[in-house]
């Protein structure tokens, strides 16, 4: 029998995942999870994700994680199982605000009405750090670009070809992602998504007069955070405009601190302190 | 009989005959789930230029240097360049008597791009690392210069043999053989190999790649990524100095008078989002990223116990991202990584690992 290759995981970012409406059915004789085909066409078993435990409830045999990233968040269920015994004490571990890494498997539940909902049961939870966060971004930011252009590419054909796509310098995955993007999600917004993803990946600036913005942020937001509910953004936004700043800036200014892992988004447009 | 000649065939090439010389014949076994079988690849040449072929079928006969006229054969593009396709319908007939000299055409690759399947190339690149030394053959003393070729996108071993070649210097080496040895591919050339000393040009101090643009052997290149999964065997182990086997015994099962030493493995998979690779590191790059000492691996009074050493290599390679620079190599399992240097990303570094080339700094 041949050896089976190890299925790589895949680096996206939580909005991808949340938009992700497509589930591969799966093989008769096949047992395991089925893939997952998100709007970019990316095919997923495994996961590897990076970001900022925001919520945490522990049971006797299952914790539940949320776990933010720069655009949104992932919902992660660690069960009590023989197998990894030390992964729930592991998760049970983590703090709120705690940086982490994990890998694992991508879990598909559709509702009788049709809504699919998707949870990552972990084979590896990592302590990270600002640095594991930012690169991971980097990293997904990378993915996410060149399979929007494959994208792209491929639309521009008359009819969809993978040779001339690869031909391209794209690889064979990218090239596949952009077919069963046409496949499955042709009306899918690529371009919002890249606009969400290069502007949650944009790099801070050294200037003096952004540094002093920021600060004043995270003061205010701080100072005028409900425990509970976080900041509002239009209070945010209020401020910074009697700062002198746009709104489109102070836009700018928060997807930064959030790439940054200072803020986190605790529910729409409420923000909270790391 | 009308006969073709290798600079008129393209992809509409139909009932032709042609007569060619076969330059390089290179045997590869196939295994899938349909059964196991061989096939053969190389180059073929004639007065008017090369051309890479693939013989899915050809005589047990045939052998490199042969002249063979060929019948019912096929023409296609694959990896951007014609290759002639030989079936169980193409005619191989020997011509024993015949004599051919071979116009060579050499195609440009960059070191990152070469591969066996186009045996004689043309690469340009900086000379480092020259060992020169001296060989018999029929009873006469030879030159060979072993070296280090490198351009922007990687690295690779030459041998020259009976040509000087200067250090640090830039060159163009036309007609250059590819070959492989352990995995890893090298470059020969001899006196029929056409040298030009040419401009030096920029080569990075790293070559940074993505996983899924690692498809070959190449060496000298730098990934990034989180080490994803770690080998439970590796660690602090023991080794025989003579055949640098580990063991668990006190002695070599096959040197028993040998002396051992302890010296430092790990084997791992690194991924970096677009792919993952299984990576191997010893001694030099661990007791750097460890901090540990020569003196530390006494065998007869070590500093860190087996554990000891597991732990850190775990603190050292699991949290984070790390940078590594080795060599790539492939093997009946695909393409594997040597690890020759690991160090810690740094934050000013992270813009590049999202850049697009075209890209300014984001």
């Amino acid at each position: 029998m041949m050896a089976r290759k190890r299925e790589s995981s895949k680096w996206v970012f939580s909005k991808e995942l949340k938009d992700t409406t497509f589930v591969e059915e799966m093989p008769e004789n096949e047992r395991g999870k089925p893939f997952v085909v998100t709007p970019l066409g990316t095919r997923i078993k495994r996961i590897l994700i990076a970001g900022i435990v925001t919520a945490k409830n522990s049971e006797e045999n299952l914790t539940k994680l949320t776990v933010a990233d720069n655009l949104g968040s992932f919902y992660v269920s660690v069960f009590k199982n023989e197998y990894q015994p030390g992964l729930k004490e592991e998760a049970d571990s983590l703090e709120i605000n705690a940086k982490v890494v994990i890998m694992g498997r991508v879990n598909s539940f559709k509702t009788e009405e049709g809504v699919l909902y998707l949870n990552i049961n972990p084979e590896k939870i990592m302590h990270g750090d600002s640095l594991s966060l930012a690169y991971w971004a980097a990293r997904a930011t990378f993915v996410v670009r060149r399979k929007i252009l494959a994208i792209q590419e491929m639309k521009k054909l008359e009819s969809p070809d993978k040779q001339k796509i690869t031909a391209m310098g794209y690889s064979v995955e990218e090239a596949e992602c952009a077919l069963r993007h046409i496949d499955h999600y042709k009306t899918y917004n690529v371009t919002e998504m890249l606009a969400a993803v290069m502007s949650s990946s944009k790099m801070p600036s050294d200037s003096q007069e952004e540094s002093g913005n920021k600060e004043k942020v995270m003061i205010f937001i701080k100072t005028h955070s409900d425990p509970q509910k976080g900041c509002r953004y239009e209070d945010i936004i209020a401020y910074m405009k009697d700062n002198g700043m746009e709104q489109a800036d102070t836009d700018e200014l928060l997807n930064q601190l959030g790439a940054d892992g200072d803020i986190y988004e605790v529910s729409l447009k409420r923000y909270k302190a790391v | 009989m009308m006969v073709v000649k290798i600079d008129k065939l393209d992809e509409n090439t139909k009932n032709e005959t042609i007569v060619v010389k076969i330059l390089s014949l290179t045997e590869k076994e196939t295994k899938s789930e349909k059964g196991e079988g061989v096939y053969h690849y190389g180059l073929i040449g004639d007065e008017t230029g090369t051309m890479p072929y693939t013989a899915w079928a050809l005589p047990a006969t045939i052998r490199q240097g042969d002249v063979v006229e060929l019948r019912n054969f096929s023409v296609k593009k694959y990896n951007d360049s014609l290759r002639l396709y030989l079936d169980t319908r193409t005619d191989v007939i020997l011509r024993p008597e015949d004599k051919m000299d071979v116009k060579r055409v050499y195609k440009e690759y960059k070191i990152k791009n070469l591969t066996l399947k186009d045996q004689y190339v043309t690469v340009s690149g900086k000379i480092t690392d020259v060992i020169e030394k001296k060989y018999e053959k029929d009873g006469q003393q030879k030159d060979v210069s072993y070296c280090s070729l490198e351009d922007d996108t990687g690295s690779i071993r030459l041998s020259l043999f009976e040509v000087k070649i200067k250090p640090d210097k830039f060159y163009k080496l036309e007609g250059l053989r590819v070959s492989e040895f352990k995995g890893r591919l090298r470059l020969s050339g001899g006196d029929r190999t056409k040298i030009l000393e040419i401009k030096a040009f920029e080569i990075p101090e790293r070559k940074i790649f993505s996983i899924f643009e690692v498809t070959g052997p190449v060496d000298s290149i730098t990934l990034t990524g989180f080490v994803v999964y770690l080998g439970e065997k590796g660690g602090l182990v023991r080794r025989c100095s003579e055949c640098r086997k580990s063991t668990d015994d006190i002695k070599c099962p096959d040197h028993p008078d040998a002396e051992m030493f302890l010296d430092l493995y790990a084997y791992f998979t690194l991924e970096d989002g677009t792919g993952d690779i299984p990576c191997t590191a010893g001694r030099t790059p661990l007791m750097d990223i460890l901090n540990i000492k020569d003196e530390d691996l006494n065998l007869t009074k070590p500093k860190y116990s087996k554990n000891d050493i597991i732990t850190k290599i775990e603190e050292a390679l699991m949290p984070g991202p790390l940078v590594f620079t080795g060599d790539a190599s492939s093997g009946s399992n695909g393409i594997s990584f040597r690890v020759r240097k690991i160090q810690k990303i740094s934050e000013p570094e992270l813009r590049l690992y999202s850049q697009l080339p075209g890209d300014e700094i984001l």
